[in-house]
């Protein structure tokens, strides 16, 4: 695994790109779920003090085309999955729920 | 405390009864053949949307386990969608193997016979091998196709009872109006699940679970007032279709990414925008603190819309004790990055809160299976599914008759 590029002023999170940010949900949740939770913990904790300057230059572009600018619009969405296990569930998987290994995922990104 | 006995949905609908109703429907191997003639083979059911097949060419195939049969969608060059059998007619071997593509024509695997987008047999090869070839009586098997509002309908007879559109009825012009088309897919997923198609929807369409199937993905989200319970209003039950609406428990205070998120989107758990800017088709019976509601198209096609996004179900029944799921959501087409990436929250949150849904079908099918109960006591919260166990019934019924 190698890193990717990110816009200049988000620089000290490229590190995070080597385990996080995959362009697809399917192997977005599939970092999620096959990770320790103390990962996804550490992942969530340094990139929520970002998360409102992401979202603030995400909403000045509206294309993906640019590979910075794709790498954190994906790497915001890894975030999402990881606010779930932290904020809500205490864990990387749902709790008693269906096995996610059935649930198919076909969503388009 | 008992609700006032005027309150209750059950007042209006007179000809569902109030007793307990009989598990056996929901195990039986012969009830379920009864289902496949008379229900799964009478309705107009929906197969995909406009966006499975967006092009002239485009085509998908989709397996109707409960019609033993597959079936191809296409887009033809003229525009319109069709649906054929995606059988051969020279053998009988299935057309098109592939599960979606894009082609002008279909040629068979097996002796190479070619039909059109149209289901016209255009080649057959060693043509004067064959005594009589009549090629108008040789096109593909063409099954009644209509778009409403860019899903795809079939019927599975060739003269439909009635138009899709008198079929969709008073709950289809309520929707006529809402922005499908100015929304994109945003998340899918598909499973197969072993229980009964009828559990599997009775599970989507009331609120009494919501607080203990989803106490940690939406806690309070979905509640009425001041209470701790999901308490469903606005029930309509129709002819055979049905419709509720979900309570949003406006006091909460969201976690800290939906906190973000909200700022910037609509999101599953509650809707930025006052309800003075509510989309056409929501909320129709203007109960308070809103949050979306539960349109359930008899048989098995759900779509539960609210201000900014939707998702749809079909559940499509294999055997007595398994069913396929498949969901979809839509969200508004989004403006920049940030409105996708706090969709994003919302299509999470979704399909975790449905692995917790599905945790309970499998359990609740052995529980049936077990004939440790003969009976579901459904209260007036679940009068959706006392209203499915009617119209199935009397479907049966009449049918028999």
């Amino acid at each position: 695994m190698t890193t990717r590029q990110l816009p200049a002023q988000f620089a000290e999170l490229i590190p995070l790109t080597e385990a996080w940010g995959q362009e697809t949900e399917t192997e977005r949740n599939n970092a999620r779920v096959t990770s320790e939770m103390e990962d996804v913990r550490a992942f969530y904790d340094a990139v929520m003090p970002h998360m409102e300057n992401i979202l603030a230059f995400l909403g000045k572009h509206d294309d993906i085309a640019a590979a910075p600018v794709r790498n954190l619009a994906f790497l915001a969405k890894s975030f999402i999955e990881a606010s779930v296990c932290v904020e809500l569930f205490h864990a990387t998987t749902v709790p008693d729920g269906f096995d996610y290994r059935r649930f198919k995922i076909f969503s388009p990104t | 405390m008992n609700k006032p006995e005027q309150l209750r949905f059950a007042d209006a609908y007179p000809e569902l009864h109030r007793d307990p109703v009989p598990v056996e429907p929901y195990i039986s191997p012969a009830y379920f053949e009864k289902e496949r003639e008379a229900i799964f083979k009478k309705h107009w059911m929906n197969v995909c949307r406009i966006d499975d097949v967006p092009n002239p060419g485009d085509y998908v195939v989709k397996e109707i386990a409960v019609l033993r049969t597959s079936l191809l969608i296409v887009h033809g060059a003229d525009g319109k969608v069709r649906a054929f059998h995606n059988v051969c007619q020279h053998r009988g071997n299935q057309l098109v193997a592939d599960a979606k593509g894009c082609s002008k024509f279909f040629s068979c695997g097996f002796h190479g016979w070619v039909y059109d987008a149209e289901g016209k047999l255009v080649n057959v090869p060693d043509a004067n091998e064959f005594y009589k070839l009549d090629r108008d009586s040789l096109k593909l098997k063409q099954l009644p196709c209509e778009l409403w509002n860019g899903f795809v309908f079939f019927h599975p007879q060739a003269e439909p009872d009635q138009p899709l559109v008198e079929f969709l009825g008073e709950l289809g012009e309520l929707l006529k109006d809402y922005p499908f088309e100015q929304m994109r897919r945003v998340g899918a997923w598909r499973t197969k699940v072993a229980c009964n198609w009828k559990v599997f929807i009775d599970a989507f369409q009331e609120g009494y679970h919501v607080p203990i199937v989803h106490r940690r993905s939406l806690p309070d989200v979905y509640v009425a007032g001041d209470s701790s319970s999901c308490i469903l209003g606005g029930a309509r039950l129709y002819d055979k279709h049905r419709a509720l609406s979900t309570p949003a428990g406006l006091s909460r205070n969201p976690k800290p990414t939906e906190a973000l998120v909200l700022k910037l989107s609509s999101a599953l758990t509650r809707d930025m925008d006052n309800a003075d800017s509510l989309m056409p088709g929501l909320n129709p019976t203007g109960i308070d603190e809103w949050a979306f509601d539960i349109n359930v198209f008899y048989p098995n096609f759900f779509i539960d819309p609210s201000n900014g996004w939707y998702f749809s179900y079909n559940f499509w029944p294999i055997s007595v004790n398994e069913t396929y799921w498949e969901v979809n959501i839509h969200m508004m087409k989004p403006a920049n990055l940030a409105i996708d990436v706090a969709q994003e929250y919302s299509k999470v949150l979704f399909r975790d809160a449905l692995l917790e849904d599905s945790s309970t079908l499998e359990r609740t099918q052995l529980g049936l299976e077990s004939g440790a109960i003969t009976h579901l006591t459904f209260s007036d919260q679940e009068i959706a599914c006392r209203h499915l166990n009617h119209v199935v019934e009397r479907d049966i019924r009449n049918a028999e008759v």
